[in-house]
């Protein structure tokens, strides 16, 4: 009997609790937006997602710049615990969508907020990666 | 089967389902908050961000719980114990998936803060589905609205709709379809439907998103309201002079009499069977009180897991399904001798668009058509009624979605996402919009344009809904709900109407 229990318990976890934990994420513990591994065709761009807009990402990168990578350029997009959601033969509408939950502001960010973001790395606008 | 496999199967389903109902709150009284117990992000007008880990409690004016604020570069924080709903933009709740996927979001409130987009967005009530424009001569023109109180997944719905558009000159259809309303809309599919017809002939939809084409349309000998009175002057043409419930009716409303009718009367051409009912039609605002101000308002911060858990589930979705669509839209019955039996139930439609819809009724009497319109007191603004003596059903050509554009852009995504009805949505938020091209064959024989829409929405839970909740449990539907929802539009109609008109959303 304490083996079925056992068993049951092993199967509970699993299939539960399977993927990232919400108790374990970042994007649910902390403030920040999901890490993001982007590759474009000549560039990689690494860095915190702030915001996912109809047809671009706006990112934090490692450098600390805000900058914009359009999603048509992107060959291969990889997200912490995610995986790699952006890429040749994935669906992109609801990876976006998903994305958009994990993105550190994602009711998006008015002008005034975005305005106060760049002055403070030092930018007057976004930074466009291709 | 095997115990050994019975057992960890059995126990293995009823934790699944355990941890999916545990945060479900218990039932409260009216001013008792609502408690999320899964973590919670609050995003704030200005920019920083409280994260919430053990959950919060959410009550008409504040969010409760132990967080932690962060200022907009997440370089300084603080822990809160509670932040005024006014100065937060949105929340989300995150909840652990029971299928063994990834967690996944539940979006539970939008608030004032949003209106530092756009104006006023708190008391926004302009809404209920995507709306449908074409361009003519540098105007755009409204044309319909798609997939109507479909407001959750299990309620999608594919909606079919009469275009007054012609081909451009370069032989396509072109339509902007906007979100002009607090709501996400997630569409599965759009594809064009073309009829074929002759000169003196017109080609509708008809109840059930069938293609109709009729002739000889005339008009009514007559038709009586439900106090006797003849309305037939208000249902002649096309005019803007519309038909809706008489004030001395809906002061008469009450429990369980809440319907209005009218009875008309047409001449039958010999030796017919049936004729078509020709309507051109489209809600009032009963509806939309209905829908916000009695199903989310009434029930306060409740509403926010009756919009994102419990239409998700198969029973709560169908129960209000179910009773929707007895308790709503319009019977069509034909006169019976001294009764009148139903032949026909028209959905609701939606509030914003007319549509024209033809639908087909038996000739009982011969020589004379007598049928029943019967609907909840002033739910429809009619504008026009005529029996159509011949109609024939036709089969439509399909024309599919070529391209989608977005701004000048093209959009392939958006129009994988569209371009058939299965798993794949084109989502949009309030204030999006998007152009859909069709290339329709040319042809000199007169024909004209439906467009079909497959999809649903969700409503944003507005924080004045939050602040005022006047019933103790989430949306019961009966028939005391209605007769709530009869008496408030009743008494708000003009502010209502005024208020739905000022507050769509502009699209960018």
């Amino acid at each position: 009997m304490r083996a079925h229990i056992a068993v049951a318990g092993a199967l509970l976890l699993a299939a539960c609790y399977h993927g990232p934990s919400i108790y374990k994420f970042d994007p649910v513990q902390r403030p920040t937006g999901i890490d993001a591994d982007l590759r474009l065709e000549k560039t990689r761009v690494t860095g915190e997602l702030l915001e996912v807009q109809d047809t671009t990402l706006i990112l934090l990168t490692d450098s600390r710049k805000v900058v914009s990578v359009p999603v048509q350029g992107i060959r291969s997009g990889a997200f912490d615990r995610l995986g790699v959601m952006i890429g040749e033969g994935l669906d992109l509408q609801p990876a976006l969508t998903t994305l958009r939950s994990f993105s550190r502001f994602p009711f998006g960010l008015t002008p005034a907020l975005r305005g106060r973001l760049l002055a403070i790395y030092g930018q007057t606008e976004v930074e466009v990666v291709r | 089967m095997d115990r050994r496999v019975v057992l960890p199967l059995v126990l293995l389903v009823s934790a699944c389902i355990h941890v999916y109902q545990s945060i479900r709150p218990r039932p409260l009284d009216p001013h008792t908050p609502v408690t999320v117990t899964t973590p919670v992000k609050a995003h704030l007008v200005d920019g920083s961000t409280v994260v919430f880990l053990a959950g919060v409690t959410v009550d008409s004016a504040q969010v409760r719980g132990d967080g932690n604020r962060y200022s907009l570069t997440l370089r300084d924080s603080a822990a809160v114990s509670s932040i005024p709903l006014d100065s937060i933009v949105g929340m989300e709740a995150f909840e652990q998936s029971v299928n063994g996927g990834s967690s996944f979001v539940v979006s539970v409130l939008a608030t004032s803060g949003m209106a530092l987009v756009v104006g006023a967005l708190a008391v926004a009530i302009f809404g209920s589905c995507p709306t449908v424009y074409a361009d003519s001569a540098g105007t755009a023109v409204l044309q319909a609205e798609g997939f109507s109180y479909s407001i959750a997944p299990i309620f999608e719905s594919r909606d079919v709709d009469r275009l007054r558009i012609v081909q451009a000159a370069d032989g396509s259809v072109r339509l902007e379809i906007r979100n002009e309303a607090l709501e996400t809309h997630y569409v599965n599919h759009l594809e064009l439907l073309e009829v074929v017809h002759g000169r003196e002939e017109t080609a509708f939809v008809d109840e059930l998103n069938r293609l109709v084409v009729v002739a000889d349309q005339h008009r009514l000998t007559q038709a009586i309201d439900r106090r006797g009175h003849d309305v037939s002057g208000h249902l002649g043409a096309e005019d803007g002079t519309v038909y809706h419930t008489a004030a001395k009716t809906m002061e008469q409303a009450q429990l369980p009499d809440l319907d209005d009718w009218i009875d008309l009367t047409a001449p039958a051409p010999p030796g017919a069977d049936s004729v078509a009912i020709v309507l051109r039609l489209r809600n009032s605002l009963l509806n939309t009180t209905l829908l916000y101000d009695v199903m989310l308002g009434d029930p306060g911060a409740r509403s926010l897991d009756w919009v994102g858990k419990d239409l998700k589930q198969v029973g709560p979705a169908l129960a209000v399904a179910q009773w929707y669509q007895q308790r709503m839209g319009m019977n069509v019955a034909v006169s019976d001798g001294p009764e009148y039996r139903v032949v026909a139930h028209l959905r609701d439609t939606g509030p914003i668009a007319w549509k024209d819809v033809a639908i087909v009724v038996p000739v009982i009497t011969p020589g004379t058509v007598r049928v029943r319109l019967s609907f909840p007191m002033d739910n429809w603004r009619i504008d026009r009624v005529a029996v159509a003596d011949r109609f024939r059903r036709v089969s439509p050509i399909v024309i599919p979605l070529a391209e989608v554009w977005e701004g000048e852009t093209l959009n392939p995504t958006a129009l994988a996402s569209m371009h058939d009805a299965d798993g794949r949505y084109l989502q949009t938020s309030p204030g999006q919009r998007f152009t859909a091209v069709f290339h329709a064959p040319s042809s000199v024989e007169p024909r004209t344009f439906f467009l079909a829409a497959q999809g649903y929405y969700t409503e944003w839970v507005r924080a004045s809904w939050l602040r005022n909740p006047r019933a103790d449990h989430g949306f019961v539907p009966s028939d005391s709900a209605l007769a709530r929802a009869l008496d408030r539009w009743r008494m708000s109609q003009d502010s209502l109407e005024a208020l739905f008109a000022a507050t769509r959303i502009p699209t960018r």
